[in-house]
């Protein structure tokens, strides 16, 4: 990491080092947007990739409440540790020196700490709901072409049922969930 | 016309035109094929209207006769008695399917465009799939439309219908082979 990385201390409300745990609510604490997390360069605690930042502002536990230059990839970006912030924390204190929330844990976390947190679980369990109603109905026509194919008579032509059941089956392959109309 | 890759390129060629305007348009209309498959045997006379000019009327005539072929086959090879004329019929609906459309399903790699763009945003011939852009059925996929099980299609099954579905090929290959044949022969007359 570059000296920009290095400096990132100089907030007036000082992080706490590597290693020491809690922060209280209302601390401030600068973060270096640093893209993806390089397996070769591990990363500082005061830093962050946008993959953990993007999870901590979606779990409500931290708030952005300074960005400088908007222009520049690697900017800074002042975040303030928020009450669930401080509760998730030390919920997770134990499990790592790190300050870094699991992706499995934004769930439960949502749903234990926040009424907005818990509306935005909800939509996503709708949309998981949505998703897997579509495959289902693929699923279904597909194995409906499949009876079908099996009821069919000796002078009746095969090869249509084949294909509409080979199609279905390469929808449901692909993931091809398009809207039904 | 031993090299097949000639043959291919002759039918495709629209001939006719080209003998009498050199830069028409290089292909040979549905029309003009089933024109020329006239005078073949009914086997190959099927085949080759089915996949040549896309007339989908002959499909049921074409599945019945690979039907009655394949029934008086399993009984010269001795198929097991049970459901032989059940599998017989769905093989040969099988092969007529794999006949008109090779390759179902889209090649993962390039997604059905048969080339991926580089970086500099020229395209390269996709590998996995020729530049087909397409993926051939699975044996599973096989099975599961002839309604036998994975075990029993893979020990027995599978080659019989591989039998079934050569022989259909063989039909096809006639009908190219006259189709290139009268196509040579206007040409020299011309």
């Amino acid at each position: 990491m570059s000296t920009e990385a290095a400096e990132t201390t100089t907030d007036p409300i000082r992080p706490r080092r590597r290693g020491a745990r809690g922060l209280a609510p209302g601390a401030t604490i600068t973060l270096l947007l640093v893209g993806e997390r390089e397996a070769s360069k591990p990363m500082r605690s005061t830093e962050v990739g946008t993959r953990e930042l993007r999870s901590l502002l979606l779990a409500g536990l931290v708030e952005e409440f300074d960005r400088r230059d908007p222009d520049n990839p690697k900017q800074r970006l002042w975040v303030r540790l928020t009450e669930a912030g401080k509760l998730a924390e030390q919920k997770l204190k134990n499990e790592s020196q790190e300050f870094h929330v699991e992706p499995n844990a934004d769930r439960a976390l949502r749903q234990d700490l926040a009424i907005e947190s818990y509306t935005e679980a909800r939509r996503d369990l709708e949309a998981e709901l949505k998703i897997m109603t579509a495959r289902c109905e693929r699923l279904r026509e597909a194995y409906l072409a499949l009876a079908a194919l099996k009821a069919l008579k000796v002078n009746e032509p095969h090869a249509p049922a084949i294909g509409r059941y080979v199609q279905a089956k390469e929808a449901l392959r692909r993931g091809d969930l398009g809207e039904r109309k | 016309m031993s090299d097949p890759s000639k043959t291919w390129a002759l039918l495709t060629a629209r001939a006719l035109q080209m003998s009498r305007a050199p830069g028409g348009t290089p292909f040979l209309t549905a029309a003009e094929a089933a024109q020329l498959l006239q005078g073949l045997s009914p086997n190959a006379f099927l085949a080759g209207m089915a996949k040549e000019c896309h007339d989908l009327t002959c499909i049921t005539q074409l599945e019945l006769r690979l039907f009655d072929w394949a029934v008086m086959t399993g009984f010269r090879e001795q198929w097991p008695e049970k459901n032989r004329q059940v599998y017989a019929r769905r093989f040969a609906g099988l092969a007529v399917y794999e006949l008109l459309i090779p390759r179902p399903y889209l090649c993962r790699h390039c997604a059905g465009r048969g080339f991926t763009l580089s970086e500099e945003g020229n395209g390269i011939p996709c590998d996995l799939c020729a530049s087909t852009g397409g993926k051939a059925m699975s044996e599973h996929l096989r099975s599961d439309l002839v309604d036998i099980t994975w075990s029993l299609w893979r020990t027995d099954w599978s080659s019989r219908y591989h039998f079934v579905f050569a022989e259909l090929n063989l039909w096809h290959q006639e009908a190219r082979a006259h189709v290139a044949r009268a196509v040579k022969l206007i040409q020299s007359a011309a």
